[in-house]
């Protein structure tokens, strides 16, 4: 059984969703501030994936879009929504042949030049097949369309809401 | 047209704009789902508790309001001493004071009182539910809001049918 130590820097912001072999990774806040967790496998080559998930970007995203609009009573309680619509896509395979127990320590990098979105330090030997930092342009029209609707419908509630009053009152 | 993004300054802005997405697993989306439900419920317990405490104090407009218009009435008296166009009268024509409509309306508010109460201990719940959902990501700051509120929810509940709330 091999054993990897997890350490992640800059989670807090963003909170990416850590795969380990397709696994999620639950991690704990050190004294720090920094995240680790320990992770088992019998493997040799394990596969570390990093995502960053947008809400706006599932399946029936939609349908569950209008019921938060409505139980929000009309968008009013909701809380404040993803406005970058940045996404973080990172897979890379760790070897572990030479050694028994390993430590990956992973920085999440903020926007830059380069665009790149994890810094991975270990002993061991680690190819990277994807490392972006990017900016979903979908979610992001998505967004827009979604907050034009919501502010029409907001405030077509508002203009029957204040013809039903005058009616009831002028009658 | 090319968009760039805000970057520290002294380094170049590059377009990270892509066509790519990444659809979240059903799992992660579902978890997703569940968050946004619990923050959505929480906001909703907070603001239906808030609600029901103005409609417990309501019942003091039955107080307040007398209290006010002889308060402007004294005033109105003084004022209008040794002019033509301020007095009483004028005063009483402009605000009609109805001490029976009022008494029905505002314990008519404060009957709503333990009504807003029960749906908002219907929320605090699922705000509850919603934080302690997931096994191995437990939201403790959202189960704390769900479990203050509700809490909160359940002694004005108390109090207002005490006082004779729902009739």
């Amino acid at each position: 059984m091999k054993n990897i130590k997890l350490k992640i820097k800059g989670y807090g912001a963003l909170k990416p969703v850590v795969k380990v072999d397709g696994k999620v990774i639950k991690f704990k806040k050190n004294e720090f501030g920094s995240f680790e967790s320990n992770v088992q496998t019998e493997k040799e080559k394990v596969q570390i994936e990093i995502y960053r998930y947008l809400e706006i970007n599932s399946r029936l995203w939609w349908l569950t879009q209008i019921f938060f609009f409505v139980i929000s009573i009309f968008g009013i309680l909701d809380p404040l929504k993803e406005k970058s619509c940045v996404v973080i896509d990172y897979k890379s395979e760790l070897d572990l042949t030479t050694a028994e127990s390993a430590s990956v320590e992973l920085a999440i990098n903020t926007a830059k030049t380069d665009g790149k979105a994890i810094e991975l330090k270990s002993e061991c030997a680690c190819v990277e097949e994807t490392n972006e930092f990017y900016v979903d342009k979908k979610a992001k029209k998505r967004v827009k369309i979604m907050k034009a609707v919501k502010l029409l419908v907001f405030l077509a509630c508002v203009a029957v809401a204040t013809t039903a009053i005058v009616l009831t009152f002028t009658k | 047209m090319r968009k760039r993004t805000n970057v520290a300054e002294g380094e170049q802005s590059v377009d990270l704009q892509q066509n790519k997405t990444i659809t979240p697993p059903v799992g992660i989306a579902a978890k997703m789902f569940c968050n946004h439900l619990g923050k959505i419920s929480s906001n909703l317990s907070i603001f239906l508790w808030a609600l029901s405490i103005l409609c417990f104090l309501s019942v003091f407009l039955t107080f307040l309001v007398p209290a006010i218009y002889f308060f402007v009435l004294i005033i109105m008296t003084v004022l209008s001493l040794g002019t033509t166009f301020l007095t009483i009268e004028n005063f009483g024509n402009w605000w009609h004071f109805d001490p029976t409509f009022l008494r029905n309306f505002s314990f008519g508010v404060f009957n709503a009182a333990p009504w807003l109460c029960g749906a908002a201990m219907i929320y605090s719940a699922i705000t509850i539910a919603m934080a302690l959902i997931d096994k191995n990501n437990r939201n403790w700051s959202m189960f704390t809001m769900g479990l203050v509120f509700g809490i909160l929810s359940a002694i004005t509940f108390v109090v207002s049918l005490a006082f004779g709330g729902v009739k």
